[in-house]
Protein backbone atom coordinates (compact mmCIF):
# COMPACT_ATOMS: atom_id res chain seq x y z
CA UNK A 1 0.00 0.00 0.00
CA UNK A 2 1.21 3.67 -0.81
CA UNK A 3 1.14 6.23 2.05
CA UNK A 4 -1.39 8.23 0.79
CA UNK A 5 -3.81 4.97 0.38
CA UNK A 6 -2.68 3.70 4.25
CA UNK A 7 -3.42 7.58 5.62
CA UNK A 8 -6.88 6.75 3.71
CA UNK A 9 -7.37 3.06 4.87
CA UNK A 10 -6.52 5.05 8.89
CA UNK A 11 -9.29 7.89 8.15
CA UNK A 12 -12.08 5.10 6.82
CA UNK A 13 -11.15 3.11 9.57
CA UNK A 14 -12.20 6.08 12.22
CA UNK A 15 -15.13 7.11 10.16
CA UNK A 16 -16.39 3.35 10.12
CA UNK A 17 -15.34 3.69 14.40
CA UNK A 18 -16.83 7.26 14.81
CA UNK A 19 -19.83 6.63 13.32
CA UNK A 20 -20.62 3.46 14.97
CA UNK A 21 -19.59 5.43 18.73
CA UNK A 22 -21.71 8.19 17.11
CA UNK A 23 -24.81 5.22 17.14
CA UNK A 24 -23.92 3.96 20.19
CA UNK A 25 -24.15 7.30 22.00
CA UNK A 26 -27.10 8.24 20.50
CA UNK A 27 -28.83 5.23 20.74
CA UNK A 28 -32.87 5.83 22.09
CA UNK A 29 -33.42 4.54 25.62
CA UNK A 30 -36.01 2.10 26.74
CA UNK A 31 -37.83 1.79 30.07
CA UNK A 32 -36.88 -0.28 32.67
CA UNK A 33 -39.01 -3.59 33.70
CA UNK A 34 -41.23 -2.36 36.50
CA UNK A 35 -40.93 1.42 35.49
CA UNK A 36 -44.51 1.98 35.25
CA UNK A 37 -46.39 0.46 38.52
CA UNK A 38 -49.34 -2.27 37.61
CA UNK A 39 -53.25 -1.62 38.25
CA UNK A 40 -52.68 1.66 38.93
CA UNK A 41 -56.26 3.32 39.64
CA UNK A 42 -56.33 6.53 37.99
CA UNK A 43 -57.56 9.94 39.71
CA UNK A 44 -59.22 11.98 36.42
CA UNK A 45 -59.57 14.88 38.44
CA UNK A 46 -55.65 14.43 39.16
CA UNK A 47 -55.05 13.57 35.50
CA UNK A 48 -56.65 17.04 34.64
CA UNK A 49 -55.02 19.23 36.72
CA UNK A 50 -51.42 17.92 35.34
CA UNK A 51 -52.70 18.37 31.56
CA UNK A 52 -53.13 22.37 32.74
CA UNK A 53 -50.18 22.52 34.90
CA UNK A 54 -48.45 21.16 31.95
CA UNK A 55 -49.86 23.28 29.94
CA UNK A 56 -50.30 20.69 26.91
CA UNK A 57 -52.64 22.37 25.21
CA UNK A 58 -50.65 25.39 24.37
CA UNK A 59 -48.27 23.63 21.95
CA UNK A 60 -50.80 20.59 21.52
CA UNK A 61 -54.24 22.68 20.37
CA UNK A 62 -55.60 22.65 17.18
CA UNK A 63 -54.92 24.79 14.31
CA UNK A 64 -56.82 27.91 13.98
CA UNK A 65 -60.61 26.08 12.50
CA UNK A 66 -59.04 22.44 12.19
CA UNK A 67 -60.04 19.30 13.99
CA UNK A 68 -61.29 19.73 17.42
CA UNK A 69 -60.83 23.68 17.80
CA UNK A 70 -63.58 24.57 18.66
CA UNK A 71 -63.89 22.58 21.59
CA UNK A 72 -60.57 23.13 22.48
CA UNK A 73 -59.16 19.91 22.29
CA UNK A 74 -55.56 18.70 22.08
CA UNK A 75 -56.28 17.79 18.47
CA UNK A 76 -51.93 18.99 17.44
CA UNK A 77 -52.11 21.21 13.72
CA UNK A 78 -50.77 24.67 15.38
CA UNK A 79 -47.38 25.48 14.58
CA UNK A 80 -44.72 26.14 17.35
CA UNK A 81 -42.12 28.47 15.86
CA UNK A 82 -38.61 27.58 17.05
CA UNK A 83 -35.00 29.13 15.62
CA UNK A 84 -34.56 25.81 13.60
CA UNK A 85 -37.77 25.42 12.15
CA UNK A 86 -41.61 24.77 12.77
CA UNK A 87 -42.82 22.13 15.05
CA UNK A 88 -46.54 20.69 14.70
CA UNK A 89 -46.75 19.11 18.02
CA UNK A 90 -49.14 16.05 17.23
CA UNK A 91 -52.40 14.61 18.31
CA UNK A 92 -53.10 14.07 22.11
CA UNK A 93 -56.53 12.59 21.61
CA UNK A 94 -57.27 8.67 22.02
CA UNK A 95 -58.44 8.16 18.13
CA UNK A 96 -56.49 5.26 17.02
CA UNK A 97 -54.90 5.86 13.61
CA UNK A 98 -53.93 9.77 14.88
CA UNK A 99 -54.11 10.56 17.83
CA UNK A 100 -52.68 8.25 21.66
CA UNK A 101 -55.73 5.49 21.04
CA UNK A 102 -53.28 2.70 20.27
CA UNK A 103 -51.05 3.83 23.05
CA UNK A 104 -49.91 1.90 26.24
CA UNK A 105 -49.18 3.12 29.39
CA UNK A 106 -45.95 2.31 28.96
CA UNK A 107 -45.58 4.26 25.44
CA UNK A 108 -46.53 7.42 27.42
CA UNK A 109 -44.34 7.12 30.16
CA UNK A 110 -41.14 7.05 27.88
CA UNK A 111 -42.73 9.48 25.96
CA UNK A 112 -42.48 11.95 28.86
CA UNK A 113 -39.14 10.66 30.70
CA UNK A 114 -36.84 9.09 28.07
CA UNK A 115 -38.11 11.40 24.98
CA UNK A 116 -38.78 8.39 22.64
CA UNK A 117 -41.58 7.36 20.74
CA UNK A 118 -43.16 3.96 20.53
CA UNK A 119 -41.00 3.26 17.38
CA UNK A 120 -37.87 3.92 19.15
CA UNK A 121 -37.02 7.57 17.65
CA UNK A 122 -35.81 10.22 19.91
CA UNK A 123 -38.40 13.09 20.19
CA UNK A 124 -36.91 16.85 19.90
CA UNK A 125 -36.48 18.42 23.09
CA UNK A 126 -39.12 21.39 21.77
CA UNK A 127 -41.06 18.78 23.46
CA UNK A 128 -40.54 19.57 27.15
CA UNK A 129 -39.69 16.01 28.41
CA UNK A 130 -36.60 17.26 30.22
CA UNK A 131 -38.82 18.80 32.47
CA UNK A 132 -42.04 16.41 32.37
CA UNK A 133 -39.92 12.99 33.50
CA UNK A 134 -39.31 14.96 37.36
CA UNK A 135 -43.03 13.97 37.08
CA UNK A 136 -44.12 11.25 39.45
CA UNK A 137 -45.39 8.00 37.92
CA UNK A 138 -49.13 8.51 39.90
CA UNK A 139 -48.73 11.82 37.97
CA UNK A 140 -48.18 10.78 34.38
CA UNK A 141 -50.53 7.78 34.61
CA UNK A 142 -53.38 9.90 35.78
CA UNK A 143 -52.70 12.37 33.18
CA UNK A 144 -52.88 9.15 30.61
CA UNK A 145 -55.94 8.55 31.89
CA UNK A 146 -57.17 11.92 31.54
CA UNK A 147 -56.00 12.07 27.93
CA UNK A 148 -57.99 9.46 26.83
CA UNK A 149 -61.16 10.25 28.50
CA UNK A 150 -61.33 13.21 25.87
CA UNK A 151 -63.19 12.99 22.92
CA UNK A 152 -61.50 11.63 19.73
CA UNK A 153 -60.52 13.43 17.25
CA UNK A 154 -59.37 12.49 13.38
CA UNK A 155 -56.28 15.17 12.97
CA UNK A 156 -53.36 13.30 11.42
CA UNK A 157 -50.01 14.64 11.94
CA UNK A 158 -48.59 17.69 9.81
CA UNK A 159 -44.74 16.64 9.45
CA UNK A 160 -42.42 19.51 11.33
CA UNK A 161 -40.99 21.89 9.08
CA UNK A 162 -37.05 21.26 9.81
CA UNK A 163 -33.93 20.85 7.79
CA UNK A 164 -31.78 18.48 8.15
CA UNK A 165 -34.53 16.48 9.65
CA UNK A 166 -33.02 13.05 10.10
CA UNK A 167 -29.04 13.88 11.30
CA UNK A 168 -30.75 16.70 13.71
CA UNK A 169 -33.41 13.61 14.51
CA UNK A 170 -30.30 11.28 15.85
CA UNK A 171 -27.95 13.93 17.21
CA UNK A 172 -30.79 14.56 19.92
CA UNK A 173 -29.06 11.37 21.80
CA UNK A 174 -26.05 13.04 22.24
CA UNK A 175 -27.56 16.26 23.84
CA UNK A 176 -30.06 13.83 25.86
CA UNK A 177 -26.62 12.43 27.17
CA UNK A 178 -26.01 15.99 28.54
CA UNK A 179 -29.39 17.03 29.40
CA UNK A 180 -31.21 14.41 31.09
CA UNK A 181 -27.78 12.98 32.52
CA UNK A 182 -28.40 13.62 35.68
CA UNK A 183 -31.31 12.03 37.79
CA UNK A 184 -34.87 13.77 37.54
CA UNK A 185 -35.40 17.08 39.49
CA UNK A 186 -36.80 16.16 43.19
CA UNK A 187 -38.26 18.61 45.48
CA UNK A 188 -36.01 19.33 48.42
CA UNK A 189 -36.74 18.03 51.36
CA UNK A 190 -37.78 19.96 55.04
CA UNK A 191 -40.16 22.77 53.02
CA UNK A 192 -44.17 23.24 54.00
CA UNK A 193 -46.31 21.11 51.94
CA UNK A 194 -47.72 23.97 49.99
CA UNK A 195 -43.94 25.29 49.20
CA UNK A 196 -42.53 21.62 48.16
CA UNK A 197 -46.38 21.29 45.76
CA UNK A 198 -45.49 24.95 44.20
CA UNK A 199 -42.08 23.78 43.44
CA UNK A 200 -42.99 20.60 41.91
CA UNK A 201 -45.78 22.06 39.67
CA UNK A 202 -43.23 24.92 38.58
CA UNK A 203 -40.39 22.12 37.85
CA UNK A 204 -42.20 19.46 37.04
CA UNK A 205 -45.10 19.61 34.69
CA UNK A 206 -45.13 23.27 34.88
CA UNK A 207 -41.67 23.21 32.87
CA UNK A 208 -41.49 27.11 33.60
CA UNK A 209 -37.61 26.66 33.16
CA UNK A 210 -37.72 26.16 29.52
CA UNK A 211 -38.11 29.17 29.02
CA UNK A 212 -37.19 31.37 32.58
CA UNK A 213 -34.18 29.33 33.41
CA UNK A 214 -31.26 30.39 30.62
CA UNK A 215 -29.86 27.36 28.41
CA UNK A 216 -25.60 27.20 28.48
CA UNK A 217 -23.48 26.28 25.23
CA UNK A 218 -24.82 22.69 24.82
CA UNK A 219 -28.90 24.20 24.86
CA UNK A 220 -28.86 22.16 28.53
CA UNK A 221 -30.44 24.42 31.14
CA UNK A 222 -28.28 26.23 33.17
CA UNK A 223 -29.26 25.20 36.79
CA UNK A 224 -27.01 27.60 38.15
CA UNK A 225 -29.19 30.71 36.86
CA UNK A 226 -32.29 28.80 38.05
CA UNK A 227 -35.07 31.19 36.59
CA UNK A 228 -32.97 34.08 36.26
CA UNK A 229 -34.45 34.84 32.71
CA UNK A 230 -32.42 35.13 29.65
CA UNK A 231 -32.96 35.13 26.02
CA UNK A 232 -36.40 33.72 24.63
CA UNK A 233 -35.52 30.09 23.14
CA UNK A 234 -38.04 31.67 20.43
CA UNK A 235 -35.23 33.72 19.34
CA UNK A 236 -36.97 36.77 19.77
CA UNK A 237 -36.64 39.50 22.59
CA UNK A 238 -36.15 38.45 26.34
CA UNK A 239 -37.70 36.03 28.99
CA UNK A 240 -38.21 37.59 32.48
CA UNK A 241 -35.96 36.50 35.54
CA UNK A 242 -38.27 34.94 38.44
CA UNK A 243 -36.00 35.52 41.09
CA UNK A 244 -36.33 38.49 43.24
CA UNK A 245 -40.06 39.43 42.32
CA UNK A 246 -40.51 40.96 45.94
CA UNK A 247 -37.49 42.93 46.21
CA UNK A 248 -38.53 44.11 43.14
CA UNK A 249 -41.86 44.95 44.20
CA UNK A 250 -43.77 43.42 41.39
CA UNK A 251 -45.91 41.57 43.54
CA UNK A 252 -46.80 42.75 47.00
CA UNK A 253 -47.43 39.46 47.91
CA UNK A 254 -48.44 35.86 47.56
CA UNK A 255 -51.87 36.84 47.01
CA UNK A 256 -51.17 39.07 44.43
CA UNK A 257 -49.07 36.93 42.79
CA UNK A 258 -51.57 34.04 42.38
CA UNK A 259 -53.99 36.46 41.23
CA UNK A 260 -51.92 37.64 38.34
CA UNK A 261 -51.32 33.97 37.22
CA UNK A 262 -54.89 33.12 37.65
CA UNK A 263 -56.30 36.40 35.25
CA UNK A 264 -53.39 37.64 33.80
CA UNK A 265 -53.82 40.96 31.92
CA UNK A 266 -57.81 40.18 32.61
CA UNK A 267 -56.68 42.26 35.59
CA UNK A 268 -54.19 44.67 34.06
CA UNK A 269 -51.09 42.37 34.91
CA UNK A 270 -49.50 43.40 32.08
CA UNK A 271 -46.02 41.32 31.84
CA UNK A 272 -48.02 37.88 31.09
CA UNK A 273 -49.13 38.39 27.88
CA UNK A 274 -46.36 38.05 25.36
CA UNK A 275 -43.55 35.72 24.34
CA UNK A 276 -45.85 32.86 24.70
CA UNK A 277 -46.76 33.20 28.86
CA UNK A 278 -50.50 34.11 27.71
CA UNK A 279 -51.08 30.21 26.72
CA UNK A 280 -49.36 29.34 29.94
CA UNK A 281 -51.15 31.74 32.42
CA UNK A 282 -54.59 30.46 30.50
CA UNK A 283 -53.89 27.13 31.64
CA UNK A 284 -52.98 28.24 35.07
CA UNK A 285 -55.82 29.67 35.44
CA UNK A 286 -57.62 26.55 35.51
CA UNK A 287 -55.96 24.54 38.50
CA UNK A 288 -57.39 24.89 42.06
CA UNK A 289 -56.38 27.93 43.82
CA UNK A 290 -54.58 26.20 46.12
CA UNK A 291 -52.14 24.98 43.83
CA UNK A 292 -51.73 28.87 42.45
CA UNK A 293 -51.14 29.93 45.73
CA UNK A 294 -48.58 27.23 46.37
CA UNK A 295 -47.12 28.39 42.65
CA UNK A 296 -46.94 31.91 43.76
CA UNK A 297 -45.07 31.04 47.41
CA UNK A 298 -42.95 29.05 45.99
CA UNK A 299 -41.72 31.60 43.22
CA UNK A 300 -41.37 33.89 45.77
CA UNK A 301 -39.09 32.28 47.49
CA UNK A 302 -36.62 32.41 44.77
CA UNK A 303 -34.44 35.71 45.74
CA UNK B 1 -22.45 72.80 -3.05
CA UNK B 2 -21.47 70.64 -5.88
CA UNK B 3 -23.89 68.21 -7.48
CA UNK B 4 -22.48 65.13 -5.72
CA UNK B 5 -22.58 66.61 -2.34
CA UNK B 6 -25.48 67.83 -2.96
CA UNK B 7 -27.29 64.15 -3.75
CA UNK B 8 -25.30 62.92 -0.51
CA UNK B 9 -26.89 65.43 1.66
CA UNK B 10 -29.55 64.80 -0.18
CA UNK B 11 -29.64 60.91 0.93
CA UNK B 12 -28.44 61.85 4.20
CA UNK B 13 -31.39 63.91 5.23
CA UNK B 14 -33.38 61.50 3.82
CA UNK B 15 -31.68 58.68 6.44
CA UNK B 16 -32.66 60.87 8.92
CA UNK B 17 -35.99 61.97 8.31
CA UNK B 18 -36.73 57.67 8.07
CA UNK B 19 -35.41 56.87 11.53
CA UNK B 20 -37.25 60.24 12.79
CA UNK B 21 -40.23 58.75 11.13
CA UNK B 22 -40.23 55.09 12.72
CA UNK B 23 -38.81 56.62 16.03
CA UNK B 24 -42.02 59.20 16.18
CA UNK B 25 -44.38 56.50 15.43
CA UNK B 26 -43.00 54.48 18.43
CA UNK B 27 -42.77 57.18 20.95
CA UNK B 28 -46.42 58.42 20.61
CA UNK B 29 -47.58 54.63 20.33
CA UNK B 30 -45.74 53.74 23.01
CA UNK B 31 -46.77 56.67 25.09
CA UNK B 32 -50.13 55.86 24.19
CA UNK B 33 -50.24 52.37 25.20
CA UNK B 34 -48.71 52.99 28.38
CA UNK B 35 -51.62 55.29 28.93
CA UNK B 36 -54.11 52.78 28.07
CA UNK B 37 -52.13 50.43 30.51
CA UNK B 38 -52.22 53.03 33.59
CA UNK B 39 -56.14 53.30 33.30
CA UNK B 40 -56.34 49.59 33.32
CA UNK B 41 -54.07 49.70 36.93
CA UNK B 42 -56.58 52.37 38.07
CA UNK B 43 -59.65 49.96 37.00
CA UNK B 44 -57.93 47.13 38.27
CA UNK B 45 -57.66 48.10 41.54
CA UNK B 46 -61.23 49.29 41.74
CA UNK B 47 -62.23 45.72 40.45
CA UNK B 48 -60.23 44.63 43.22
CA UNK B 49 -61.72 46.60 46.18
CA UNK B 50 -58.35 47.97 46.99
CA UNK B 51 -60.28 51.67 45.87
CA UNK B 52 -64.03 52.45 46.54
CA UNK B 53 -66.48 52.20 43.85
CA UNK B 54 -67.34 54.93 41.66
CA UNK B 55 -68.83 54.55 38.87
CA UNK B 56 -68.03 58.31 36.88
CA UNK B 57 -64.57 57.24 37.33
CA UNK B 58 -64.70 54.16 35.73
CA UNK B 59 -66.43 56.33 32.87
CA UNK B 60 -63.95 58.31 32.55
CA UNK B 61 -60.93 56.14 32.54
CA UNK B 62 -62.45 54.17 30.13
CA UNK B 63 -63.43 56.87 28.06
CA UNK B 64 -59.51 57.70 28.18
CA UNK B 65 -58.42 54.07 27.60
CA UNK B 66 -60.80 53.83 24.50
CA UNK B 67 -59.40 57.41 23.19
CA UNK B 68 -55.64 56.60 24.30
CA UNK B 69 -55.99 53.17 22.43
CA UNK B 70 -57.30 54.67 18.97
CA UNK B 71 -53.92 57.19 19.30
CA UNK B 72 -51.81 54.31 19.96
CA UNK B 73 -53.35 52.12 16.76
CA UNK B 74 -53.24 55.21 14.54
CA UNK B 75 -49.14 55.11 15.25
CA UNK B 76 -48.27 51.03 13.34
CA UNK B 77 -47.58 53.20 10.40
CA UNK B 78 -45.47 51.26 8.01
CA UNK B 79 -41.52 49.80 9.10
CA UNK B 80 -41.72 51.15 12.03
CA UNK B 81 -40.69 47.86 13.90
CA UNK B 82 -36.98 47.16 15.22
CA UNK B 83 -35.34 49.21 17.68
CA UNK B 84 -36.73 49.55 20.95
CA UNK B 85 -40.32 48.70 19.58
CA UNK B 86 -41.83 45.77 20.62
CA UNK B 87 -44.02 45.20 17.75
CA UNK B 88 -43.81 42.32 15.60
CA UNK B 89 -43.23 41.93 12.23
CA UNK B 90 -46.35 40.40 11.65
CA UNK B 91 -48.74 43.36 12.51
CA UNK B 92 -47.67 44.45 8.80
CA UNK B 93 -48.23 41.38 7.16
CA UNK B 94 -51.47 40.45 8.99
CA UNK B 95 -52.63 44.12 9.20
CA UNK B 96 -56.68 43.58 8.84
CA UNK B 97 -56.50 40.74 11.80
CA UNK B 98 -54.49 43.31 14.26
CA UNK B 99 -57.08 46.40 13.22
CA UNK B 100 -59.75 43.96 14.25
CA UNK B 101 -58.22 42.74 17.41
CA UNK B 102 -58.30 46.91 18.37
CA UNK B 103 -61.80 47.46 17.00
CA UNK B 104 -62.68 44.81 18.91
CA UNK B 105 -60.71 46.24 22.20
CA UNK B 106 -62.21 49.66 21.74
CA UNK B 107 -65.72 48.25 21.59
CA UNK B 108 -65.01 46.54 24.93
CA UNK B 109 -63.69 49.63 26.27
CA UNK B 110 -66.99 50.95 25.45
CA UNK B 111 -68.44 48.60 27.27
CA UNK B 112 -66.55 49.06 30.21
CA UNK B 113 -67.82 53.19 30.06
CA UNK B 114 -71.36 51.85 30.94
CA UNK B 115 -70.77 50.01 34.07
CA UNK B 116 -72.71 51.76 36.60
CA UNK B 117 -72.74 48.77 39.93
CA UNK B 118 -69.78 47.34 41.13
CA UNK B 119 -71.23 43.98 40.48
CA UNK B 120 -70.84 44.54 36.73
CA UNK B 121 -67.16 46.05 36.63
CA UNK B 122 -65.42 43.23 37.24
CA UNK B 123 -66.58 40.86 34.46
CA UNK B 124 -66.75 44.12 31.79
CA UNK B 125 -62.89 44.58 32.95
CA UNK B 126 -62.05 41.29 32.34
CA UNK B 127 -63.20 41.20 28.68
CA UNK B 128 -61.74 44.25 27.88
CA UNK B 129 -58.35 43.09 29.41
CA UNK B 130 -58.91 40.04 27.86
CA UNK B 131 -58.66 41.37 24.37
CA UNK B 132 -55.72 43.24 25.27
CA UNK B 133 -53.82 40.14 26.25
CA UNK B 134 -55.21 38.49 22.74
CA UNK B 135 -53.20 41.30 21.04
CA UNK B 136 -49.77 41.10 22.63
CA UNK B 137 -49.70 37.50 23.02
CA UNK B 138 -50.04 37.54 19.17
CA UNK B 139 -48.29 40.38 17.99
CA UNK B 140 -46.08 42.15 21.22
CA UNK B 141 -42.41 40.39 21.53
CA UNK B 142 -41.67 40.30 25.31
CA UNK B 143 -39.11 42.57 26.52
C1 LIG C 1 -43.51 23.60 24.53
C2 LIG C 1 -44.38 22.82 23.68
C3 LIG C 1 -44.95 21.51 24.21
C4 LIG C 1 -45.67 21.33 25.38
C5 LIG C 1 -46.01 22.34 26.45
C6 LIG C 1 -46.07 19.95 25.35
N1 LIG C 1 -45.61 19.32 24.22
FE1 LIG C 1 -45.94 17.40 23.72
N2 LIG C 1 -44.76 17.65 22.08
C7 LIG C 1 -44.21 18.83 21.66
C8 LIG C 1 -43.50 18.62 20.41
C9 LIG C 1 -42.75 19.68 19.62
C10 LIG C 1 -43.65 17.25 20.10
C11 LIG C 1 -43.08 16.54 18.88
C12 LIG C 1 -41.67 16.07 19.14
C13 LIG C 1 -41.12 15.28 17.97
O1 LIG C 1 -41.90 14.87 17.09
O2 LIG C 1 -39.90 15.05 17.92
C14 LIG C 1 -44.45 16.67 21.17
C15 LIG C 1 -44.80 15.33 21.23
C16 LIG C 1 -45.56 14.77 22.24
C17 LIG C 1 -45.92 13.37 22.29
C18 LIG C 1 -45.61 12.32 21.24
C19 LIG C 1 -46.78 12.25 20.28
C20 LIG C 1 -46.64 11.26 19.16
O3 LIG C 1 -47.65 11.09 18.46
O4 LIG C 1 -45.56 10.70 18.95
C21 LIG C 1 -46.67 13.19 23.44
C22 LIG C 1 -47.29 11.90 23.94
C23 LIG C 1 -46.75 14.48 24.08
N3 LIG C 1 -46.07 15.42 23.34
C24 LIG C 1 -47.44 14.70 25.26
C25 LIG C 1 -47.51 15.93 25.89
C26 LIG C 1 -48.21 16.15 27.15
C27 LIG C 1 -49.01 15.09 27.90
C28 LIG C 1 -48.02 17.45 27.47
C29 LIG C 1 -48.46 18.20 28.72
C30 LIG C 1 -48.07 17.62 29.98
C31 LIG C 1 -47.22 18.05 26.40
N4 LIG C 1 -46.94 17.10 25.46
C32 LIG C 1 -46.82 19.37 26.36
C33 LIG C 1 -44.30 20.04 22.29
C34 LIG C 1 -44.93 20.25 23.51
C1 LIG D 1 -42.89 29.76 26.43
C2 LIG D 1 -41.98 30.34 27.37
C3 LIG D 1 -42.46 30.48 28.81
C4 LIG D 1 -42.83 29.49 29.68
C5 LIG D 1 -42.88 27.99 29.43
C6 LIG D 1 -43.15 30.15 30.91
N1 LIG D 1 -42.98 31.51 30.79
FE1 LIG D 1 -43.43 32.92 32.20
N2 LIG D 1 -42.95 34.39 30.90
C7 LIG D 1 -42.49 34.20 29.62
C8 LIG D 1 -42.35 35.50 28.98
C9 LIG D 1 -41.83 35.74 27.57
C10 LIG D 1 -42.74 36.46 29.92
C11 LIG D 1 -42.84 37.99 29.70
C12 LIG D 1 -44.19 38.29 29.06
C13 LIG D 1 -44.50 39.73 28.77
O1 LIG D 1 -43.62 40.58 28.96
O2 LIG D 1 -45.64 40.02 28.33
C14 LIG D 1 -43.11 35.72 31.12
C15 LIG D 1 -43.53 36.34 32.30
C16 LIG D 1 -43.83 35.66 33.46
C17 LIG D 1 -44.16 36.30 34.72
C18 LIG D 1 -44.21 37.79 34.97
C19 LIG D 1 -42.87 38.26 35.45
C20 LIG D 1 -42.83 39.72 35.80
O3 LIG D 1 -41.74 40.30 35.69
O4 LIG D 1 -43.85 40.27 36.21
C21 LIG D 1 -44.39 35.29 35.62
C22 LIG D 1 -44.78 35.47 37.09
C23 LIG D 1 -44.20 34.04 34.94
N3 LIG D 1 -43.85 34.30 33.63
C24 LIG D 1 -44.38 32.81 35.53
C25 LIG D 1 -44.26 31.60 34.84
C26 LIG D 1 -44.59 30.32 35.41
C27 LIG D 1 -45.07 30.08 36.83
C28 LIG D 1 -44.38 29.39 34.43
C29 LIG D 1 -44.58 27.89 34.49
C30 LIG D 1 -45.88 27.42 34.92
C31 LIG D 1 -43.92 30.10 33.24
N4 LIG D 1 -43.86 31.45 33.53
C32 LIG D 1 -43.59 29.49 32.05
C33 LIG D 1 -42.23 33.00 29.00
C34 LIG D 1 -42.55 31.75 29.52
C1 LIG E 1 -54.36 44.99 18.37
C2 LIG E 1 -53.18 44.93 19.20
C3 LIG E 1 -53.15 45.54 20.59
C4 LIG E 1 -54.19 45.76 21.47
C5 LIG E 1 -55.67 45.42 21.29
C6 LIG E 1 -53.61 46.31 22.66
N1 LIG E 1 -52.26 46.47 22.52
FE1 LIG E 1 -50.98 47.18 23.92
N2 LIG E 1 -49.42 46.90 22.63
C7 LIG E 1 -49.51 46.38 21.35
C8 LIG E 1 -48.21 46.37 20.73
C9 LIG E 1 -47.89 45.84 19.33
C10 LIG E 1 -47.31 46.90 21.69
C11 LIG E 1 -45.80 47.15 21.48
C12 LIG E 1 -45.63 48.48 20.79
C13 LIG E 1 -44.20 48.80 20.45
O1 LIG E 1 -43.30 48.55 21.30
O2 LIG E 1 -43.95 49.30 19.36
C14 LIG E 1 -48.10 47.20 22.88
C15 LIG E 1 -47.58 47.73 24.07
C16 LIG E 1 -48.32 47.92 25.23
C17 LIG E 1 -47.76 48.32 26.50
C18 LIG E 1 -46.29 48.48 26.82
C19 LIG E 1 -45.77 49.75 26.41
C20 LIG E 1 -44.46 49.47 25.76
O3 LIG E 1 -44.24 50.09 24.71
O4 LIG E 1 -43.67 48.65 26.26
C21 LIG E 1 -48.80 48.46 27.38
C22 LIG E 1 -48.71 48.88 28.85
C23 LIG E 1 -50.00 48.12 26.67
N3 LIG E 1 -49.68 47.78 25.36
C24 LIG E 1 -51.27 48.12 27.23
C25 LIG E 1 -52.41 47.73 26.57
C26 LIG E 1 -53.72 47.60 27.20
C27 LIG E 1 -54.02 47.82 28.67
C28 LIG E 1 -54.58 47.19 26.21
C29 LIG E 1 -56.07 46.87 26.33
C30 LIG E 1 -56.93 47.84 26.87
C31 LIG E 1 -53.81 47.06 24.99
N4 LIG E 1 -52.51 47.40 25.23
C32 LIG E 1 -54.35 46.64 23.79
C33 LIG E 1 -50.66 45.94 20.74
C34 LIG E 1 -51.93 45.99 21.27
Amino acid sequence: MTRARRALAALATLGVAGAAAFLLLTRPASLAEGAVPANHVADLRNGEVMYHAGSCAACHRAAEGGPGAERGLPAGGFAFPTPVGNFYPQNLTPDPETGLGRWSERDFVAAMTLGVSPAGRHYFPAFPYAAYRSMTKADLLDLFAYLRSLPAVKAPARPHELPLLAVAQRGVGLWKRLALGDAPWSPPPGRSPSWTRGAYLTNAPGHCGECHTPKDWAMVADESRHMAGGPHPAGEGKVPSLRGLLAAKKYKDVADLALALSAGEELGYENLSSGGMAAIQQNLARLPDSDLQAIAEYLLSLE
Amino acid sequence: MKLSKRIVAAFAALAVAGVAYASDAYTARHEAMEKVGGGMGTLSAMAKKETPFDAAVVQATAKTMEAELKKAAAQFLPDTAGGKSRAKAEIWTNRADFDAMMQKTAEALVALQGVKDEAALMPALRAAGGSCRTCHDKYRLPE
